[in-house]
């Protein structure tokens, strides 16, 4: 294969590679904005008591770096860093986040009966009756698994995105050595 | 750097990974055979899926419904077995990152397909919240806003929509680093 037709390919590739980045990455800020928009309209985080508002608040920025570094990571791919140590470093604080939010989520379910549910109007319409159910103790599901009412799912989720990182740090530690190697 | 002083730390990276992917491995198949266990318990020994009691008291109600109600609950039995292979490819990840593929054609073929997994379940849950739409769901409130939880109150939850296009996007740029990588490797 010619030198002149590679580097086409590898122009061509990456390319493609900051451009899809770019739009995934004006998503994701984009989904950031709506969610918070959406949680200032409809979570009433200033409403439930000082420690819920508290709670939510926390949990919502939590939410909000999350995504904030998922942008991040698309940022770094349309630079070109596809396996360089700030793209890894970048997905293992992603894990990070995930465990601490479940952390979080579980400490609020332990201190709060509904940390995170929407007060619904105080005057319902005639036709519309609340129904109160229980919640299932047990359940598996894709990122829930809810045992004894405690949703290990994230933390499972988080453990696992920074299990995959470190690997793929290692690998390329790997990489970077043999390419030392005289 | 001499030869001689980078394969030892070669050597001693990948033993780590073989040891920390093992282990990953095992506990992925732990979780696997426990889901298995659990959803077989629910279904055979608690009685029928909640959506079967819904589908005889649908037929009771509304004839017309019962069609909707037997698709819903045929689509119900098919997500737990995607649940059950999506942990199973996870575990073969682990196996690929045991035998040392990290950034091989295999590992970020594995990930694409954790991704599209998820996308699927959406869709089948989805589907099967749209079916079910007018009878209460108790487990699934209007409005939630969590980690991977977006639903704007149409009862359709778009975090795992997000969260499988992410990873597939994620492992679609791995895919085309690696062959840019091979590619400058072959450039003379």
């Amino acid at each position: 294969m010619k030198a002149n037709e590679i580097s086409t390919k590898t122009n061509a590739r990456l390319n493609r590679i900051q451009i899809v980045s770019r739009i995934v990455r004006y998503v994701i800020l984009a989904n950031i904005i709506l969610n918070l928009g959406f949680w200032l309209i409809y979570a009433s985080p200033l409403s439930g008591g000082l420690g819920r508002s508290v709670w939510l608040i926390l949990l919502q920025a939590l939410v909000c770096v999350w995504f904030w570094k998922l942008a991040q990571l698309f940022h770094f791919y349309e630079r070109g860093l596809v396996f360089s140590s700030e793209t890894i470093r970048c997905i293992k604080t992603l894990g990070l986040l995930c465990i601490i939010n479940w952390l979080l989520m579980t400490m609020a379910g332990r201190f709060f009966s509904h940390p995170l549910a929407v007060k619904l109007p105080m005057v319902l319409p005639p036709d519309v009756k609340v129904v109160t159910t229980m919640v299932k103790a047990h359940s598996v599901g894709f990122f829930s698994f809810n045992i004894a009412g405690v949703n290990f799912g994230m933390l499972l989720a988080g453990i696992i995105i920074v299990l995959i990182a470190w690997i793929m740090d290692e690998g390329r530690k790997i990489q970077e050595e043999q390419e030392l190697t005289v | 750097m001499n030869a001689t002083d980078v394969s030892p730390k070669a050597s001693a990276r990948l033993h780590r990974i073989k040891i920390v992917s093992r282990i990953a491995r095992l506990g992925v198949i732990g979780f696997l055979l426990f889901t298995i266990w659990f959803l077989s318990r629910v279904w055979i020994f608690q009685g029928t899926p909640v959506l079967f009691d819904k589908l005889n008291a649908a037929s009771a109600k509304a004839v017309h419904q019962y069609p909707l109600f037997l698709c819903a609950a045929i689509l119900s039995l098919i997500t737990p077995l995607i649940l059950c292979v999506w942990y199973w490819k996870l575990a073969q990840l682990f196996h690929y990152y045991e035998r040392g593929l990290i950034f091989a054609v295999k590992t970020i073929r594995c990930i694409k397909f954790l991704g599209l997994l998820c996308v699927i379940n959406w869709m089948l849950v989805s589907t099967i919240h749209l079916l079910l739409q007018d009878q209460p769901s108790p487990s699934q409130p209007m409005r939630r806003l969590e980690f991977f939880s977006f639903d704007f109150g149409w009862g359709v939850d778009f975090g795992p929509l997000l969260i499988g296009a992410i990873i597939v996007l994620i492992a679609w740029i791995m895919d085309e680093g690696r062959k840019i990588q091979e590619e400058q490797e072959l450039t003379v």
